[in-house]
């Protein structure tokens, strides 16, 4: 059943031919089941860092819990407040993966490809303390603007 | 709008800790230490809110993180030293010739039975430990290049922390500094307001106006 790859000066695939290679491809179209598609779905999944916070109601408390820590009940909390909170969330978030990288590693060094990944957390790292600063200085404007009016 | 409550950076800490969770240490990491020099760098900075908090705990965690990563580098260099013996044991790399090779395996096992670490053993052959520890380093070189790249990033990070710190603390100088200098126009502007207002005759103004200075008009009566 298994044809050989072509080569340049080959006469053109037969019907049986043909028909052999479609066969195979039945073989490795991969998952079929829903529970195999969702597994596969994850295979590329390393910490799911790339992505924005979950909007589920854990992130959504802990943001209000911060918010409403951070800034005065009276005001109205307003959108820098929470992108300041959501960043604090999302440092933590790398630095809880970070510190499982670390602390899974059993033997007494790291391996470079670990090595690499810790690099790549600190670029992840990077973009999240940009958002808090920006959203910090953002907060310290509007409350400047508040107290000069 | 955000909370302005001047506080102990104990407390300041403490309810940090509370908002975002305590730093997660590595297995053999003090808490105490990690502690201590938070305190140390709190002295120094004396962060009055909840903000400067979070950046007195970045450039301690990066500090922190440093620290993690050169120890991290000595592990490095100490996990290669057994392949630098290796190397500089192989005649095929020329340290020792394939004589010194074949009387190195055939002593090797009585020199451990005895006590004799492989360092002590090597010496007798002109390898030195100076040597084992410049080949270990250079068999970790590029994981020192990531683990360098590591620590920079933490450098790089400290500095920006510190940056906006202390640029948020001269704004607020300057605004405190602001606030203090518009009061007394101000109670000078409301002054001249309530002057303003006062329909008392001109003589009965300008005495009540003149109450420190001396009474002209009896002296002169005098």
């Amino acid at each position: 059943m298994a044809g050989r790859l072509s080569r340049p000066g080959d006469p053109m695939a037969t019907d049986k031919q043909i028909a052999a290679n479609r066969a195979n491809a039945q073989h490795s179209t991969g998952p079929k089941t829903a529970a195999g598609k969702r597994r596969s779905s994850g295979n590329a999944f390393r910490h799911g860092l790339s992505g924005p916070l979950p909007n589920d109601e854990l992130t959504v408390t802990a943001t209000d819990a911060i918010v409403s820590a951070l800034f005065d009940g009276a005001d109205k909390p307003h959108e820098d407040a929470t992108a300041f909170a959501r960043s604090q969330l999302e440092l933590r978030r790398i630095r809880k993966v970070r510190h499982n990288m670390l602390a899974d590693s059993a033997h007494e060094s790291l391996y470079p490809r670990e090595l690499r990944r810790l690099i790549a957390l600190d670029r992840y790292e990077r973009v999240a303390r940009t958002k808090s600063r920006r959203a910090r200085q953002l907060i310290s404007k509007r409350r400047n603007s508040s107290s000069d009016s | 709008m955000t909370k302005s409550v001047k506080a102990q950076p104990g407390n300041l800490f403490s309810q940090l800790d509370e908002l975002l969770g305590r730093r997660a240490l590595l297995k053999g990491e003090s808490r105490t230490k990690y502690l201590e020099l938070r305190k140390i760098i709190a002295r120094l900075m004396n962060p009055e809110d909840v903000f400067d908090a979070i950046e007195v705990q970045e450039i301690v965690d990066s500090i922190w993180d440093s620290q993690r990563f050169q120890k991290l580098a000595a592990k490095l260099v100490d996990a290669e030293f057994t392949n630098a013996l290796k190397f500089l044991t192989d005649s095929a790399h020329g340290y020792v010739s394939e004589n010194t090779e074949k009387w190195i395996k055939a002593n090797r096992d009585k020199a451990q039975k005895s006590s004799m670490t492989d360092l002590e053993f090597l010496k007798k052959i002109g390898i030195n430990s100076g040597l084992v520890l410049a080949k270990s380093m250079l068999l970790a070189a590029d994981d020192f290049s990531a683990l360098d790249r590591l620590a920079s990033n933490r450098i790089a990070a400290r500095k920006t922390a510190h940056a906006g710190y202390t640029r948020r603390k001269k704004l607020q100088a300057k605004e405190k500094r602001r606030a203090a200098k518009a009061k007394p126009q101000q109670q000078i502007l409301t002054n001249d307001k309530s002057l303003a207002n006062d329909n008392r005759p001109t003589e009965r103004k300008n005495k009540s106006l003149n109450k420190s200075s001396p009474d002209y008009d009896s002296w002169q009566d005098d």
